[in-house]
């Protein structure tokens, strides 16, 4: 199974890819929403770990992309508190499911499990 | 010899610059290894980062970026933190910076034993409280709230500076429960002559609807100041019981137009259709606009979109009134 994660945040970001690797799954970085809407495009990710604020493109802009290019991928957002306006747009927009910050990454990975098991 | 210099300053920054950033690195990864392979006994360092561990800008960064994870990590993860801290014996760097002369580093400090929970340095931090830098006693009245929970407001009895909107919000969301009994202290800080504090008490009151307080609160509905008279509507809002609804209508004419527009919105969710020509007066025979607006919101949000239907079409009715009518209805439909 293929998750990419767009994560601004370098420890973030380092922190859910190894915990993602060590749990067995294959995945790919971006750290911006730009770059993760290119990787989105041309590869076949299964599922999708975005934070909402990013820069170039943010998390629902993400989400939009997908839409644009009629690909229909699980995604959970990672959102910092009082961002539940955005939230909503994302749940709009076809996230699956969200994580407030500060968050736990063994949680992350029990929702991940729990996402594809409905896969 | 000037050039020279230049040069000279310019390499020095770049290279701390570059130092920083690849101990960031470094960092970073032993976080995150630590996170995900919860390393008791310290297996994943690296030499590298093994030889860096002693210096003091290297510990400093270390500390501060320990904090800045604790931020970001919950659970299991933020145990994980604490235990580097404690581990590479953080705790020093932390009670010297608490101890320095210089303001920020002082306040960096009392971030630090906040975010890592030393309780020993409470004393010290209490010290703060009566800092003259607002970076620094902002600091020490949140720490006293994280380790004290409502017990550690007491500073509220005593302050004189305002609290800004910023620190109120940090002070609110840091407190997760208050004690039943507490009524002794909310009374007083009601009662403050510091304009900020009695905002802040009743913003808390709304916060954890402190029924019990109600009296006190509906008293400063003739308090001084209008700001602390908007947040009384607001809190009663909340507390809201058979009467609310009476004591808005009392002390509604005697208000300037941003009080009543309070209680308006106030009204407007208490969902009593007996206010029907209450609003209606409001909005035809009010002269500020908001108010009227306000208004004809109310009568919406209590259901009577046909009453408001009948009055953009009354062409007795005057012109504002009916722009004002069909504005809410469209904005509503």
């Amino acid at each position: 199974m293929l998750i990419l994660i767009a994560e601004d945040d370098e420890l973030i970001l380092k922190t859910v890819e190894h915990k993602l690797k060590k749990e067995g799954y294959e995945v790919l970085i971006a750290r911006n929403g730009k770059e993760a809407i290119d990787v989105i495009k041309v590869t076949d990710v299964d599922l999708v770990i975005s934070d909402i604020m990013m820069p170039f493109a943010s998390g629902t802009e993400i989400l939009a992309a997908m839409r644009s290019f009629g690909k229909k991928i699980p995604v959970i957002m990672l959102s910092g508190l009082g961002q539940e306006e955005v939230v909503l747009d994302a749940f709009n927009l076809g996230a699956s499911d969200f994580m407030v910050k500060p968050f736990s990454p063994t949680e992350l990975i029990l929702r991940i499990k729990r996402l594809t098991a409905q896969m | 010899m000037m050039i020279g210099a230049v040069l000279f300053y310019g390499f020095y920054q770049y290279k701390s610059l570059k130092n920083k950033r690849e101990w960031e690195s470094l960092i970073d990864v032993r976080v995150s290894d630590a996170i995900v392979f919860s390393d008791e006994a310290g297996s994943s360092e690296t030499e590298e980062f093994q030889s860096h561990s002693a210096g003091g800008s290297f510990r400093n960064l270390l500390l501060e970026k320990l904090v800045s994870s604790k931020k970001k990590f919950s659970g299991m993860a933020q145990d994980e933190i604490q235990r580097l801290f404690v581990n590479y014996g953080l705790y020093k760097e932390a009670l010297e910076n608490l101890n320095s002369k210089k303001p920020y580093v002082i306040a960096g400090g009392i971030q630090e034993v906040t975010a890592m929970k030393i309780t020993e340095s409470l004393p010290k931090v209490k010290q703060y409280l009566k800092h003259p830098a607002a970076q620094v006693y902002n600091e020490a009245q949140y720490a006293m709230v994280v380790f004290d929970g409502f017990n550690g407001l007491t500073f509220l009895s005593e302050l004189e500076t305002p609290l800004s909107d910023w620190q109120q919000l940090r002070l609110l969301g840091s407190l997760q429960k208050i004690p039943e009994v507490t009524y002794m202290s909310v009374e007083t800080w009601l009662q403050s002559g510091n304009l900020s504090v009695v905002v802040f008490t009743l913003k808390l009151i709304k916060k954890f609807q402190m029924l019990s307080c109600y009296d006190q609160v509906k008293k400063l509905l003739d308090h001084s100041s209008e700001n602390v008279r908007i947040n009384a509507v607001q809190t009663l809002q909340i507390l809201e019981n058979d009467r609310t609804s009476e004591h808005f209508l009392e002390t509604y004419p005697l208000q300037p137009v941003k009080v009543q527009l309070a209680v308006l919105k106030a009204m407007k969710h208490s969902n009593d259709k007996r206010y029907h020509d209450f609003f209606r007066l409001q909005l035809i025979h009010q002269h500020d606009v908001s108010l009227k607006m306000e208004a004809a919101q109310a009568l919406f949000a209590l259901g009577f979109s046909q009453s408001l239907k009948e009055i953009a079409e009354n062409n007795a009715a005057s012109q504002q009134i009916r722009e004002i009518v069909k504005h809410v209805l469209q904005e509503k439909i």
